[in-house]
C-alpha cells in the first residue's frame, strides 16, 4: 500500500456535479481529494483485504445468530428490551440487509485489524462505489495513471443485486403486485452528504427494478391504524432508512417499525447487533486471537484492563470517530478525545492499533464493502489526526 | 479484472432531466368505463377474461380506496340517497377520524362502475380494473337541477359521464396504493436535530 502523487483531472468538479456528487467539498474544505492516490497490489488487495472481509462478515452473522437466542448479547449492547423481538423476529424472518462498511487498520505490516463495522447506516458509498469508478477509468484514458491501472471496486453491481433480492419478499402476492410497491428512501433534511448517499442509492435500487421514492425523516406521518405515510398520504410499505436505528427506537415514531403494521424496513432491526461497538467485544470472545481482530473488552469489566496499555475508547453507538478516546504513552499528555454528543449508552476498550501515516501526516483507513454478502471492493479516507472524522478525505485506489 | 466493467446511473445528476423526459405516465391511452360485466362484453372491446378480471379487481380494491365518511348524511350528500354503504374495520375518514371499537363507523359510496384497460409493465401486459364512482348533484347542489355527476376514479379522476371507451393517461390506470390518511407527522428526526446533524451549515453526517 503507497501513496502516489497523481496529476488530478482538470474538470473533475464538474463532473462531480454532473454526476450529482455535491458534496465533494463540506465545510470550506476539499473531501474528494484527486491529487494522490493509494496504490496496492493485487495480493494486498486479494489476500489482505477481499478475503478477510469475507470472513469477518461470517463471522459478523455468527454474532447475530448467537445474539438472537442470547439475552446477555443485546443487554449488553443496550438494545432496549421492548426490542429485543422485533431483532429476534427480523433475523428468523430472513429480512434482507443490502450493504455494511468494515473499517480496516492495513498498511502497516501484518493482517488488517477491523477497527469496527457500520453496518447500518454506512456513508462514503457513493464516492467509493461510482466516483472513484469513474476517476479510474477517466484517469487510464488520459494517460494520467498507467494503462494497466485496475480498481477493487464491484461495489455497485453489488448494490443493485441487494437490491433486486428485495424484491421476492414485497408482500403476500407475486407478480405484477410488486410493482405497486414503493421503496421509499428517507434522510435527514438539510444533510447534503446523506441526501446525496440515498439518491445514490435509490438509483441503484432504480436499476435493480424497484419504484422508488424520497422523503425526509421528519416528513414521514402515521396513519390511525399506525402505517408510516409519506407526503401524499400513501402509506409506506417499505422503508431505506439513512438513519440510525438506536434513535429510530427512542423517537416517537419508532414503535411504529413493529407490530402488524410495521413497514419492511433497510437496513433491517438485525443489523442493530452489528451497529454497535459492543460487536466487537463478542467477535474477540466468539473468534479469541483471529488475526484479524483486536482484543476488545466492556468498559468497567476485569477484562477491560488485559487489553493493553495502548487503548481506543470508544462508546456502543456514536458516528464519525466522534467520542472516541485514545489512551497511549506514546501520545502527547498520554490521551487524544474526540468530542461529541454520545457514550450515554457505555464503552468498549479496543486495543490501540497504529494506521500508516504517509508523508507524515496522512493516516488512513480502509473502508471495505459488503453488499449483497459479498466483498465487492474498498474506499480509502486519510485524515491528518489519528482517529477518521467526517472532516476525513476520501482519496481513489488503484490495483497497480 | 477486479472492478465492474460498466457502470451508469439513472437518476443521479442530470441524467436526472433525460429520464423525465421519457416519463410515460401523462400519454393518453384507450380504456373502458363499465357498470357490469355484461356492458363490458357487449362492447366487444374487450375479451370475457379481461371484463371478469377487471371487475374482479376492482371489487377487490373497493374498500380499501374509496372515499370514507364519518356518517351515513354526509356520505349520501356526495353520492345520493341509499348510495352508501358502512366500511370495513379500520378505515379512516377523509377528515381523519378513526372508526372506534364502540361501534362507530364509517360509510363509503357504493361502486358503481368499473375501469378497465391496458398498462405495459415489467411483467409484460396486464390489465388492471378500478373502482369508479359517481358523484350525486341534489337539487338544492351548484348544479341545479339533481342528477349524476361523471364517474369518477378512487382518486377522483373524471372519466367521463358516459360508459364505453374513453381516453386517460396512463396514470389514472396505474392502481396506486390505497390512499390513507396522516394524522400526525414529525415523530422522527429529534435526535438528528439534539446532535447538530440536521443543523445547516454546521451539519455532520448520519452515517459513518
Amino acid at each position: 500500500m503507497r501513496r502516489i502523487a497523481v496529476p488530478p483531472r482538470h474538470d473533475w468538479t464538474a463532473t462531480a456535479e454532473r454526476h450529482g456528487f455535491t458534496f465533494h467539498t463540506m465545510y470550506g474544505a476539499p473531501y474528494w481529494v484527486e491529487d494522490a492516490a493509494y496504490a496496492f497490489t493485487l495480493r494486498e488487495i486479494e489476500a489482505d483485504l477481499e478475503a478477510p472481509s469475507a470472513e469477518l462478515w461470517a463471522m459478523c452473522l455468527e454474532v447475530v445468530r448467537r445474539a438472537v437466542t442470547d439475552d446477555e448479547i443485546l443487554a449488553s449492547l443496550a438494545i432496549p428490551r421492548d426490542w429485543w423481538d422485533a431483532v429476534a423476529w427480523s433475523w428468523r424472518r430472513r429480512d434482507r440487509d443490502v450493504y455494511a462498511r468494515f473499517d480496516l487498520a492495513y498498511g502497516t505490516g501484518g493482517p488488517a485489524k477491523l477497527l469496527e463495522c457500520n453496518a447500518d447506516t454506512p456513508t462514503s458509498v457513493y464516492e467509493a462505489a461510482f466516483f472513484q469508478w469513474l476517476w479510474l477509468e477517466e484517469a487510464r484514458s488520459r494517460g494520467l495513471i498507467p494503462a494497466d491501472a485496475d480498481q477493487f471496486n464491484t461495489v455497485q453491481e453489488a448494490l443493485i443485486d441487494g437490491f433486486a433480492s428485495l424484491q421476492p419478499l414485497w408482500g403476500p402476492c407475486a407478480g405484477p403486485l410488486l410493482n405497486r410497491h414503493t421503496l421509499h428512501f428517507a434522510s435527514v433534511r438539510d444533510n447534503d452528504e446523506d441526501h446525496g448517499t440515498i439518491l445514490y442509492l435509490r438509483d441503484c435500487a432504480h436499476q435493480a427494478g424497484l419504484r422508488t421514492a424520497v422523503i425526509a425523516i421528519e416528513d414521514i406521518g402515521v396513519d390511525a391504524t399506525g402505517r408510516l405515510t409519506d407526503l401524499e398520504d400513501r402509506p409506506i410499505l417499505a422503508l431505506f432508512k439513512l438513519y440510525p436505528w438506536e434513535w429510530l427506537v427512542e423517537e416517537p415514531f419508532g414503535v411504529h417499525l413493529r407490530g402488524p403494521h410495521a413497514p419492511m424496513v433497510v437496513e433491517p432491526a438485525w443489523k442493530m447487533v452489528l451497529s454497535n461497538k459492543g460487536l466487537l467485544v463478542w467477535l474477540w470472545r466468539m473468534f479469541p486471537g483471529h488475526p484479524n481482530l483486536l482484543p476488545a473488552a466492556f468498559a468497567g469489566t476485569p477484562d477491560a484492563a488485559t487489553v493493553g496499555p495502548r487503548v481506543a475508547v470508544k462508546p456502543l453507538l456514536s458516528r464519525e470517530g466522534a467520542n472516541v478516546r485514545l489512551l497511549s504513552p506514546d501520545l502527547p499528555g498520554g490521551v487524544l478525545d474526540e468530542d461529541g454528543p454520545y457514550g450515554a449508552e457505555g464503552f468498549v476498550v479496543q486495543e490501540l492499533h497504529p494506521l500508516p501515516v504517509f508523508d507524515g501526516r496522512h493516516h488512513a483507513v480502509v473502508g471495505s464493502w459488503i453488499a449483497a454478502g459479498r466483498a465487492c471492493g474498498i474506499g480509502v479516507r486519510e485524515d491528518d489526526g489519528p482517529v477518521t472524522k467526517n472532516l476525513s478525505r476520501f482519496v481513489p485506489h488503484m490495483i497497480l | 479484472m477486479k472492478r465492474s466493467a460498466r457502470m451508469k446511473l439513472l437518476l443521479m445528476g442530470s441524467a436526472t432531466l433525460a429520464l423525465t423526459a421519457c416519463d410515460d405516465t401523462q400519454e393518453v391511452t384507450k380504456a373502458g368505463v363499465y357498470d357490469t360485466v355484461e356492458q363490458c362484453l357487449a362492447d366487444g372491446v374487450y375479451s370475457e377474461g379481461y371484463c371478469r378480471d377487471a371487475y374482479k379487481g376492482a371489487t377487490e380494491q373497493h374498500a380499501a380506496v374509496a372515499p370514507k365518511y364519518a356518517n351515513v348524511q354526509e356520505c349520501e350528500a356526495d353520492f345520493g340517497p341509499g348510495r352508501c354503504q358502512v366500511a370495513p374495520n379500520g378505515a379512516v375518514a377523509v377528515d381523519g377520524q378513526q372508526a372506534s371499537g364502540g361501534g362507530g363507523s364509517f360509510f363509503m359510496p357504493l361502486m358503481t362502475g368499473f375501469l378497465v384497460g391496458q398498462l405495459l409493465n415489467s411483467g409484460g401486459r396486464s390489465y388492471y380494473g378500478q373502482p369508479l364512482y359517481r358523484p350525486y348533484q341534489g337539487t338544492s347542489g351548484p348544479g341545479g337541477a339533481g342528477g349524476w355527476g361523471s364517474y369518477r376514479t378512487a382518486q377522483n379522476v373524471d372519466v367521463g359521464a358516459r360508459t364505453g371507451a374513453v381516453d386517460v393517461t396512463r396514470s389514472t390506470l396505474q392502481a396506486p396504493p390505497a390512499r390513507t390518511t396522516t394524522i400526525s407527522r414529525g415523530g422522527f428526526g429529534a435526535r438528528a436535530t439534539s446532535v447538530g446533524v440536521a443543523s445547516p451549515g454546521r451539519s455532520v453526517s448520519v452515517g459513518g
